[in-house]
Order: C-alpha cells, then sequence, then structure tokens
C-alpha cells in the first residue's frame, strides 16, 4: 500500500503541475481480497489492486475536476490539465468556499496487519466449515468472507495534508433449506475479531427453525427487529441530517429541527470515532470530522454540513463532506444508535404477539418527506405469541414512515453491532423492539 | 496488446490453469451536473487495468492489477492460478464451460458524434439554459441536469484463441425539479428519472432528446402535483408508461432469469429467483400476449454488445414467449445447468478489475397493437401511471412494490385529473397474467437502465429495456399514503 511518503509525494507532484490558484488531490489504494460461496462451494475468488487519483481545481470562480489511475508524471501533469479545462467552462459562482489550511486530525488506528495479509487459503478454510455442514444437514450456504486495505490521502495547495490507512473484513452467510433461510454478518477492521464459526452457525440454526413458514395476514404488528433491520432505516435517515438537503426543501427534516420527533429514548449521534466504527478522522474537504450529537432524546439536534452549505447557514463545517462539487452536501456516514438498557431475548419474552425480524431487503423510500419506507423481511421471520418464539413466518413487505416507527420504539437492546445496509453504508445500531409496525402485503414463501 | 495479453497467458498455462483469459479495458468517462444554476458535481476520468480469470484445479480464480506492464501482468496470472487452487479446496465439482466457436474480431458501438469531440462548454451551456427554464417558478426548489458520457475500449483474450478488441459508446443526459411548498415535495424528471434517458449512442443522443423542448411542462407537472389530491387506494385497471414498464420488466423479469441466481449463487446477496429451471417451458408468467425478448444485438441498447466477456457473440432470444417462461440470461458457466448447449452471452464485468459474471442484457416487451388513445378510451375506471420513483421488490422477485412520480385518474375512458404518490403492488406472475393490452411500436421505446447493481463486490452494469404502454386488469394501488 502506498505510504504516508509515498502519498505526500505524488500529491505534491500534482500540486507543482497546477498554475491554479487553488488546487486539491484526493488520492486513494485499495487491496481487496473476496472470496464468495454458493451452494456449498467457492464461486468466486477475486482480488484487486485499484489506486485513484482526483484533482479539482479552482479556477477565478469555477471548479473543475478529473481523475486517473495512473500515477506516471505524464499522466498526473494531463489529469491537472483536464480539470483545469473542465473549470474553464463553468461558470463563475460566489458560492466556492475557499481550500481549508493545515489541520490537525485525531489520531486513529484502524490498520490491523493481519487483515491485510489475510490470505485466499484462510478465507477458503472458514467457508469449509459451513459448506461442510449444510451439505451433511442437507442444505445450502452462500455468502463472502472479503477482506482488504485501503489508504486514503488529502492534500491542497494551502497545506492541508491528510492520510489515513485502513482495513476491512467482513463475513456474511445465508443458509438455505427447501423452504426457509437464515443469515448472519459481521464486520471488523480486525479479522480476527470475527467470530466466523459463530455467525455460520447462527444463520444455520435460523434456517433449520425456520423451516416450513406459515403466512399471517398483513396488519400492524408489534416487531422484535435485530440490529441489522434497524440500520436500514439509518441509512435512509442519514440522507435528511444534510443540511444541503434541508436547504433544498427535501428532507424529512424541514421544519423539524429543534422539534421533539421520537421518544425520549432515541439518541443518535454521528461518531467517526466508536470503537465499532472505522470512520475517517478527516472529511474529503480536509476538515476535521467532528463527533456531532443528531438526535438527543428524540430531539433534532444538529444537521451535519460541508464547506458550502456551512456557509449559507453561518455555522462551522462539522466535517462531513463528499468530494467538491457534488448534490448532497454533507452526510453522517458514521451513525451510531444510543444503547437501551434491554436484551433481544427480554424484547420476545415482553411480546404478547408480535413479529422477530432478522433483517430487511430491498428498502427503499416510498415518500420522501415523511420518510416513508418499503421493504421486505428476509432470511428469518418469525411469529412471538405470549412471549415466546412460536412459530416460523412467511416473509412480508412494510411500508412504514420511520418517523412513527422510531416514535413507538418500547425497548432498544444494550448490545449493539456494526451492521451494513442493504444498499451500502453501515452503523452501530442496537435492536428494537417497535409497537403498531405496518406491513402491507404478504409473500408466498 | 496481444504481446501483453500472451503474458497472461502463457504464465497462467505455466502453472497450470486449464483456461485462463485476460481482460485489458482502457476507460473514458465523463459526467457532469448542473444543480440551481451551479456546477454540481463535473469528473474527466481516465482509467486504464487489467483482470486475468482462471480456472486451475477447477475452480476459478482472478486477479486485477491498474498497472499493465508485462512483469505486472504475469504477477497477477500467477495470482490469479493462486487464488484458483485456494477456491478449488472448497468446491461442488469442475466448472465447466459451454463451448462457443474461436473468435477475433473487432466490434464498435455505432456512433456518429463523439462525444469527447463535443466541448464541455457546450454541454454545460445546455445544462444552465434547462436549468434556467426549470427555476423560472419560485416553487420549484432544486433543478438539477446531468450528463455523462463513456468509451469503454477493451482487448479479451483466452486461452483458447479467442482476440476481440471491442470499443463501446454511451452516453445519457436528464433533468428533474423538485416543488416544495409547506410539508410537500414533489419531483418531475425528463426524459427519464435518475438521470434521465441513456443509450449506446453518441452525442447524438442528447441531440434528438428535445431536453430544452420539455423543460417548460416538467417544471409545470412538478409545481401541480404540490396541490394535487393523493393516489386513491384500491384495486383498479392500471396503464402504466413506458418507462415504469422498463423498471417492472428490469426487476420482475430481468432479474428473476438470470440463471446464476436461480443456482443460488446471488443468494447471499440480491437473492434467488422463484422461476426455477423445472418452470421452463411450462410455467404461466404471463398471459398470451406477453412476449419478452432478450436481445444483445438490438441497435442503441446499454447492453449491446459484439461479444460477452466470456468472448460468446451477441444473440437474441425469448425470455417469455406467448406468456410462458421460455429461457434464461446465462452465461458459459451456468449453460449446462438449464441444458442449453451454448451460452446465450450475459457475462459481462464492471471495468477491468471485477470478475465477469451473468448479467441483465436488454429485454424488452414486445409491442402489441393498441394506440395510447384506444386504450385510454377502452378504460372505465382506471389510472395510468408515468415515471418511475421507488421501487422494493422480494429477493425470489415475487412480491414488488414500486411508485411513480406522477398518475392520471381515467374516467369513463377519458383521463383526468393528476395524483401525487402513486403507488402500486402485486406478485409477479398474477401482475403479467393481468395484461390485458400492449401499445403498439409507436410508442416503443427502450429506456436505458445505467446502474443496474449485483454481486459482491458489488458490481454496476447498463442494460436496456423495450417497452410500450401496456394495461393490468385489478391491480392493488395506492399503498403509500401520506
Amino acid at each position: 500500500m502506498l505510504t504516508r511518503q509515498q502519498t505526500r509525494k505524488i500529491c505534491d507532484k500534482v500540486l507543482g503541475c497546477s498554475n491554479a490558484k487553488q488546487t486539491e488531490v484526493i488520492l486513494s489504494d485499495a487491496d481487496s481480497s473476496l472470496t464468495r460461496f454458493g451452494k456449498n462451494a467457492i464461486i468466486q475468488n477475486v482480488n484487486s489492486r485499484e489506486v485513484d487519483l482526483s484533482v479539482r481545481v479552482i479556477v477565478g470562480k469555477a471548479s473543475g475536476r478529473a481523475s486517473t489511475n495512473c500515477l506516471d508524471d505524464a499522466s498526473l501533469c494531463a489529469t491537472v490539465e483536464r480539470a483545469v479545462e473542465q473549470a474553464g467552462a463553468a461558470r463563475p459562482e460566489t458560492k466556492i468556499p475557499p481550500l481549508v489550511g493545515p489541520k490537525e486530525y485525531r489520531k486513529v488506528k484502524h490498520f490491523v496487519e493481519r487483515t491485510a495479509v489475510l490470505t485466499p487459503e484462510e478465507r477458503a478454510e472458514v467457508v469449509r466449515y459451513i459448506a461442510r455442514k449444510c451439505r451433511r444437514a442437507g442444505v445450502e450456504c452462500a455468502g463472502t468472507y472479503s477482506s482488504g486495505a485501503n489508504v486514503l490521502a488529502l492534500a491542497n495547495s494551502r497545506g492541508m495534508f491528510a492520510y489515513d490507512k485502513s482495513t476491512s473484513a467482513e463475513f456474511g452467510v445465508t443458509v438455505l433449506t427447501e423452504n426457509s433461510a437464515g443469515w448472519a454478518e459481521g464486520a471488523s477492521r480486525d479479522c480476527s475479531k470475527i467470530d466466523t464459526k459463530n455467525l455460520a452457525d447462527r444463520a444455520f440454526k435460523k434456517a433449520v427453525g425456520g423451516r416450513n413458514p406459515a403466512s399471517v395476514p398483513a396488519g400492524r404488528y408489534t416487531v422484535v427487529l435485530e440490529p441489522a433491520a434497524v440500520t436500514d432505516f439509518l441509512l435512509f435517515m442519514s440522507l435528511g441530517f444534510s443540511a444541503q438537503a434541508v436547504q433544498d426543501g427535501t428532507s424529512f427534516l424541514v421544519g423539524r429541527v429543534g422539534k421533539k420527533l421520537f421518544g425520549n429514548n432515541i439518541t443518535i449521534l454521528d461518531d467517526a470515532y466508536h470503537p465499532d466504527n472505522s470512520g475517517l478522522p478527516f472529511d474529503f474537504e480536509g476538515m476535521p470530522r467532528r463527533k456531532t450529537v443528531l438526535m438527543e432524546k428524540g430531539v433534532v439536534r444538529n444537521l451535519v454540513y460541508d464547506l458550502k452549505s456551512a456557509r449559507k447557514d453561518r455555522v462551522r463545517s462539522t466535517g462531513h463532506a463528499l468530494p467538491q462539487p457534488n448534490t448532497y452536501g454533507g452526510l453522517p456516514l458514521n451513525m451510531v444508535v444510543e444503547a437501551g438498557d434491554s436484551s433481544l431475548e427480554e424484547m420476545i419474552r415482553s411480546t404478547k404477539k408480535g413479529l422477530l425480524v432478522t433483517h430487511f431487503h430491498y428498502a427503499n423510500v416510498a415518500e420522501r418527506r415523511e420518510l416513508v419506507l418499503t421493504g421486505m423481511t428476509r432470511d428469518g421471520t418469525f411469529l412471538i405469541e405470549n412471549g415466546r418464539v412460536k412459530r416460523p413466518v412467511k416473509n412480508m413487505r412494510f411500508t412504514e414512515s420511520v418517523i412513527k416507527a422510531l416514535g413507538n420504539v418500547e425497548m432498544i437492546s444494550r448490545e449493539r453491532i456494526f451492521a451494513r445496509a442493504f444498499f451500502g453504508g453501515g452503523f452501530v445500531v442496537p435492536a428494537m423492539k417497535i409497537k403498531k409496525f405496518n406491513f402491507s402485503s404478504e409473500t408466498k414463501f | 496488446m496481444r504481446q501483453l495479453t500472451a503474458a497472461a497467458l502463457g504464465t497462467a498455462k505455466r502453472r497450470g490453469a486449464s483456461y485462463a483469459d485476460i481482460r485489458i479495458v482502457e476507460t473514458r468517462a465523463q459526467g457532469i451536473n448542473v444543480k440551481n444554476g451551479a456546477v454540481g458535481g463535473i469528473d474527466d476520468h481516465y482509467d486504464i487495468g487489467f483482470g486475468v480469470r482462471v480456472i486451475a484445479d477447477g475452480a476459478w480464480g482472478f486477479a486485477a492489477s491498474n498497472k499493465v506492464t508485462k512483469k505486472e501482468i504475469e504477477r497477477v496470472a500467477a495470482q490469479a492460478v493462486r487464488i484458483a487452487r485456494a477456491g478449488a479446496r472448497v468446491k461442488a465439482g469442475d466448472v465447466r464451460l459451454a463451448p462457443e466457436p474461436v473468435y477475433d474480431d473487432r466490434w464498435q458501438t455505432p456512433c456518429l458524434i463523439d462525444p469527447f469531440d463535443v466541448p464541455i462548454e457546450d454541454k454545460l451551456d445546455l445544462l444552465y439554459r434547462i436549468d434556467e427554464i426549470l427555476r423560472k417558478d419560485r416553487r420549484i426548489r432544486v433543478a438539477s441536469g446531468h450528463m455523462s458520457f463513456v468509451v469503454e475500449h477493451q482487448w479479451l483474450a483466452t486461452s483458447e484463441g479467442t482476440f476481440i478488441d471491442q470499443k463501446l459508446v454511451r452516453s445519457g443526459a436528464g433533468y428533474a425539479a423538485t416543488a416544495v411548498k409547506g410539508g410537500e415535495a414533489q419531483v418531475r424528471s425528463y426524459p427519464a428519472s435518475f438521470r434521465g434517458q441513456y443509450a449506446s449512442l453518441g452525442y447524438e443522443l442528447i441531440n434528438s432528446l428535445r431536453l430544452l423542448e420539455n423543460a417548460e411542462r416538467t417544471r409545470d407537472e412538478a409545481v401541480a402535483l404540490l396541490t394535487a389530491p393523493q393516489c386513491p387506494s384500491g384495486v383498479m385497471d392500471l396503464i402504466l408508461d413506458g418507462h415504469q414498464m422498463a423498471l417492472q420488466i428490469h426487476e420482475s423479469v430481468g432479474h428473476p432469469s438470470e440463471l446464476d441466481r436461480v443456482l443460488g449463487m446471488e443468494a447471499n446477496y440480491a437473492g434467488t429467483s422463484f422461476a426455477t429451471v423445472e418452470k421452463l417451458g411450462k410455467f404461466k408468467y404471463g398471459s398470451p400476449i406477453v412476449n419478452l425478448v432478450a436481445d444483445s444485438t438490438v441497435p442503441t441498447g446499454l447492453g449491446t454488445i459484439g461479444y460477452d466477456d466470456d468472448g460468446v457473440r451477441a444473440q437474441r432470444w425469448h425470455i417469455v414467449k406467448n406468456g410462458i417462461f421460455s429461457g434464461y440470461q446465462t452465461n458459459r458457466e451456468v449453460a449446462h445447468f438449464c441444458d442449453d448447449e451454448r451460452s446465450r452471452g450475459c457475462c459481462r464485468a464492471q471495468g477491468w478489475s471485477n470478475i465477469p459474471m451473468v448479467r441483465n442484457t436488454n429485454l424488452s416487451l414486445m409491442p402489441g397493437d393498441w394506440t395510447l388513445e384506444d386504450l385510454i378510451a377502452d378504460t372505465e375506471k382506471g389510472i395510468y401511471m408515468a415515471t418511475n420513483k421507488s421501487w422494493s421488490i422480494d429477493q425470489k422477485r415475487l412480491n414488488f412494490q414500486f411508485g411513480t412520480e406522477i398518475a392520471w385518474e381515467i374516467k369513463r375512458g377519458k383521463p383526468g385529473r393528476i395524483y401525487k404518490n402513486p403507488t402500486y403492488q402485486g406478485i409477479t406472475p398474477e401482475f403479467w397474467g393481468s395484461c390485458d393490452a400492449i401499445c403498439n411500436e409507436d410508442r416503443w421505446k427502450l429506456w436505458g437502465v445505467p446502474n443496474c447493481g449485483k454481486g459482491q463486490p458489488p458490481q454496476t452494469a447498463e442494460m436496456s429495456h423495450g417497452a410500450a404502454p401496456a394495461r393490468f386488469r385489478n391491480v392493488t394501488v395506492g399503498i403509500v399514503k401520506k
């Protein structure tokens, strides 16, 4: 992987090529490996090494961007020239904030050598365990075991330089019987902290225990959502916490900042430094990423800002910028939901009649100002009766406002995990028990 | 290029691979966004790299790098063989490739105007002019316009002797106006939502889209939606416009007919499929007027190619014929699981850094014989929905719920008032079984999908779906209430 010194040298070369008054460089280097399995066998096994260098120039009052994956001197200068050409064509703007100067960043350690060097043979051994178990039981498994190392460096002509080196690993497994499925997933920057055997056993147990599901009618139910089901709500909420989305009038938080939206039990932060997160200590403008209270005891406290949206609201950037220019503004990419004082077992025990949901599939926004989402339950949905998991049920479609759902949260678990959302991103989330959750239709399995 | 590709194939063979291929891919891409009169995103990207895919000990291995040198190619080819051998420790059987003739060929997207020959000033000028029209009404809080161009040059060489030099060109453009008032936000787009219309064409696509001419109407419809009544709830007859039909085809026919999904290879992410192999040739997928044809040869389709990434020549075949489920989308690896002797040529990868897999190609609903005017006149009470806004479908592709930007009431055969937040829901074969009328070829159009996600690691692919408006009887509509 590119070292701090190597990235600095490349960035300096780019800055040296540029005659623009302001120039910014984003340089990334990724070494990614993934073993994919299906039908109890490894079906894909891949590695890729990718670098990307992106240059933004501000010429007068206009900006342009160009990028390349070629790091020879001629390519670096040619990329700068293409960025300058883009800027020359754009109309002058009064709203482009100047680039930032040097900043201090909090030290984070999220590079773990053993993850960076995990071999395809080691990944295969992990797959072998669940594949053998499923083959013997006459069921099938599918999933992935991925690992990788990433470098991100930022520099600009005002002397800002930021560098981050990280690793990530993730193991996810789905077990399929003739009419049921079970799923579990774990992620960490340290592959040795993912209990792959436990995850595999959980998916297996859930699939086998979910056989022969019965239909239950659509309607409003008390639901116990495992953490992975909660994380999809966070993904779509995150877009609404963008100050720019509020300025544009498209966020579900328009007119709601400072107001109580949920119960006292809902507190949400954006915290790149949380031990279960692997957030960057800086954003894509080079601003230090600030831990931000988004929602406190149900009250909407803060939005997140990049330099441009901050200037409009006359506040400071919170350090949540994406690469500029963009149409989103800042985004909270490292949301953390505060833990409660309950457990999944206590939630089930306290439920007279309800549904236990493992996670959701393909949730999407159906109406954005009330943040109405629709999606399917997946890989293990169970009926709870009189405090016990009674039997598996067929999957259901929910159509529900996140605002209403998080206003109806009765219990939150102490335990939290980092869980990925279906469309990407991931957050630190607990399990939740929610009353009156709307399921709008049923499916056939 | 042949010297470089030979280095990969030679190394793989020496290391014991029974099959190898290498794709060297060079891409130039340009994306331009204008939002509320300012540049909302602009990038001019150049990228080159290669991926080596091998079969060793009966298992796949793949490795990729951005350094296109002989030394690096040899290193990566050796790495691919090592990865394959690791995978072979947990295999169900040896990978078997369906036979395909050996080709030495060149293929290129027909293109009249190279999009990179058009000055960026001209592109921005058009987007600025559209932006001005959209923001003439103060209730339009967000006006956004977009253009995108990609030229992808790929060299594929296989250990069987195939060498293909292929250049693909894709262009796209569109815009959206978001009207906001009080607690309401409504959007209208043109020519399609999610960044517009895309095709395998050069800049001539942009010139043909009549972007400026439709800006005023798009803006006015967005504003009108602010005060429009909510889409009613109930069971009624539904007519979908071509763009929503394209989404319906993509989600409820395209993905379920990918054979790798059926076999469980995608089970941990995008899901499996209800369209299992024993249903082939027998299952009633839709009404007898429903004919869905996969076609990677159709001009301007985003999935139109000379050859896929397995080196299989482009083809045309039925997925659904007269309502009966008739075919799968396959690659060389999975074709034999449905007893096909040859791959359908649907194996594609995103760029050089990803392994190819089964992807949707262009898949279209064949036109019927109705005019839209006659179809509406023939509908006593119903609703006409246009332009996709939201989508969600279960992991076997049965239960779906989709939403559009706008709908019109149909009463006694005439279009009436508009509705906001239209949604409908159904079960795939029941829904296609209720299709009783399809408009004719005058209304048939290929709609580009530039952002189809699949796979782990996730890959994006492009394809088009041709459709004309069609009618479905007794559909549940109006699920989302505000």
